[in-house]
């Protein structure tokens, strides 16, 4: 055969592999391969580095516009804040990391499960996909399936980890699909994401006919995914619409999560079992009812 | 070792440090959830320097890594980066390589190419991202952000130009020679 020939053949038969390959893994998947688990440790740390890095640099720039503002405000201790900008500078960004760690205790108080906390350290490879990487893997009891959340509500669920790391398919991505509720009626309803890059938007559809989705309605988590706990918020309904024959309901909710600016997550490692009482309201709810 | 193959793994290496800034110290620079394809920067940049043929062996490895890394539909970004890298090598013999602009223009061609080739293939593997944000959103604002990115990284780019090329020149009397 000649060499024109051998090129071509290798050409189709590397475009087959790979074609098997994508189609092997166009679902999420649990089970990692060792390359993959390889590449991933070897890069995580990295990403670690390197968040800290870009965290570092936009907590200086809010610190330095707020001083600035001050400064403005405050001509008169203009000298003294500026002997000051150092010292105030490391005190906000020590401010702000309370702050997160604050509401995060907050979240993990109300859960009273088992949890562990964890830091994302980086974003999907790409936009086409949400999806995160926590600094927390297999080590530290991480499987796949596991729920994650945040102080504002449902995050995503675990989709795979390596020894150090995980991946957490985020609710927005397009292949995420998670058991939900309307709050006040407890409605079941499925809550889809879009593959929004932004995350600012996933689709709602209810499971039982004839109930009508409103805007406005709360929507939380129902425990029958077998991935949250039931009671975790979801978002709100933005818009509802109805296909032609007006017999089916499609809603767009906007999710609390913001998808963007994830920074500290909460993995619950006791699984999908029981309720959460998210809501202040609800545990003064309970404890009347209790009484 | 040739100077070409000492190239290809040092741009491979500079391929994945770029995904892990992109992934990471990037991260907080997304418009609406659109961040910079650092990686597509550096195959586009190696591709205008090096042709089609070699733009599309380092786009393929490279997409290759990328795809690893991220763990779904392995094989489409890799032939996404392989068509962008061939795209832009392409571009890089019809034009003056070493401008600027000429870098924006040639990543913004092959970040629409890549993408396009990555939604058209990864709905065919049924993944239904919606066309309009897929193209609107994603591809279009996508590609001027790479664009953007490109012009910004030029200076980076070039210095990179310059040390290949310095490489070359240590290397290959060298191997000519031994």
């Amino acid at each position: 055969m000649k060499p024109g020939k051998w090129h071509a053949l290798a050409v189709v038969a590397l475009f087959l592999a790979l074609a098997g390959l994508s189609y092997v893994t166009s679902d999420p998947r649990a089970a990692v391969s060792r390359p993959e688990r390889w590449l991933r440790d070897a890069v995580a740390p990295v990403q670690a580095a390197l968040s800290a890095a870009a965290r570092w640099v936009e907590d200086t720039v809010e610190t330095v516009a707020s001083v600035g503002r001050l400064q403005e405000e405050n001509r008169a201790l203009r000298e003294e804040v500026a002997r000051l900008q150092g010292q105030l500078r490391e005190l906000e960004q020590v401010r702000r990391e309370n702050e997160r760690l604050r509401e995060l205790a907050g979240v993990n108080q109300r859960l009273e499960r088992e949890f562990v906390a964890a830091r994302v350290i980086a974003r999907s490879h790409s936009q086409w996909f949400s999806a995160v990487t926590i600094n927390r893997g297999a080590v530290d009891g991480l499987r796949p399936g596991l729920p994650v959340v945040n102080a504002q509500g449902a995050v995503g669920h675990v989709e795979s980890v390596t020894a150090r790391t995980a991946r957490v398919l985020l609710l927005t991505d397009l292949k995420s699909a998670v058991g939900g509720m309307i709050k006040d009626s407890e409605m079941p309803v499925l809550v889809e994401g879009t593959g929004d890059p932004a995350g600012r938007e996933a689709l709602v559809r209810p499971l039982v006919v004839g109930h009508r989705l409103e805007p406005g309605d709360e929507v939380v988590t129902s425990g029958l995914s077998h991935i949250f706990p039931k009671g975790v918020p979801i978002g709100v309904i933005e818009e509802v619409r109805d296909d032609a024959q007006g017999l089916k309901q499609l809603a767009v909710l906007r999710p609390h999560v913001d998808f963007t600016r994830l920074d500290w997550v909460t993995v619950i490692l006791d699984g999908e079992d029981g309720e959460v009482r998210w809501w202040p309201e609800d545990e003064a709810e309970e404890d009347s009812a209790e009484q | 070792m040739t100077a070409a193959r000492a190239r290809r793994g040092l741009t491979l290496l500079a391929a994945l440090l770029a995904l892990a800034v992109q992934t990471s110290l990037f991260a907080g620079l997304d418009l609406g959830g659109i961040r910079p394809d650092l990686v597509l920067v550096v195959v586009v940049a190696y591709a205008l320097a090096s042709g089609a043929w070699e733009g599309a062996l380092l786009g393929l490895a490279a997409g290759f890594l990328v795809d690893l890394y991220g763990g779904r539909l392995i094989g489409v970004g890799t032939l996404a980066k392989a068509a962008a890298g061939a795209l832009a090598g392409f571009l890089g013999e019809k034009a003056f390589r070493e401008h600027a602009l000429v870098h924006a223009a040639a990543i913004f061609v092959s970040s629409l190419g890549s993408n396009g080739v990555y939604l058209v293939l990864a709905r065919a593997f049924g993944l239904d991202w919606p066309l309009g944000w897929g193209i609107g959103r994603v591809i279009l604002s996508g590609a001027l952000y790479d664009a953007l990115a490109g012009i910004v990284l030029y200076p980076l780019l070039a210095r990179a130009y310059r040390a290949g090329n310095r490489l070359d020149d240590r290397i290959l009397p060298s191997a000519e020679g031994g």
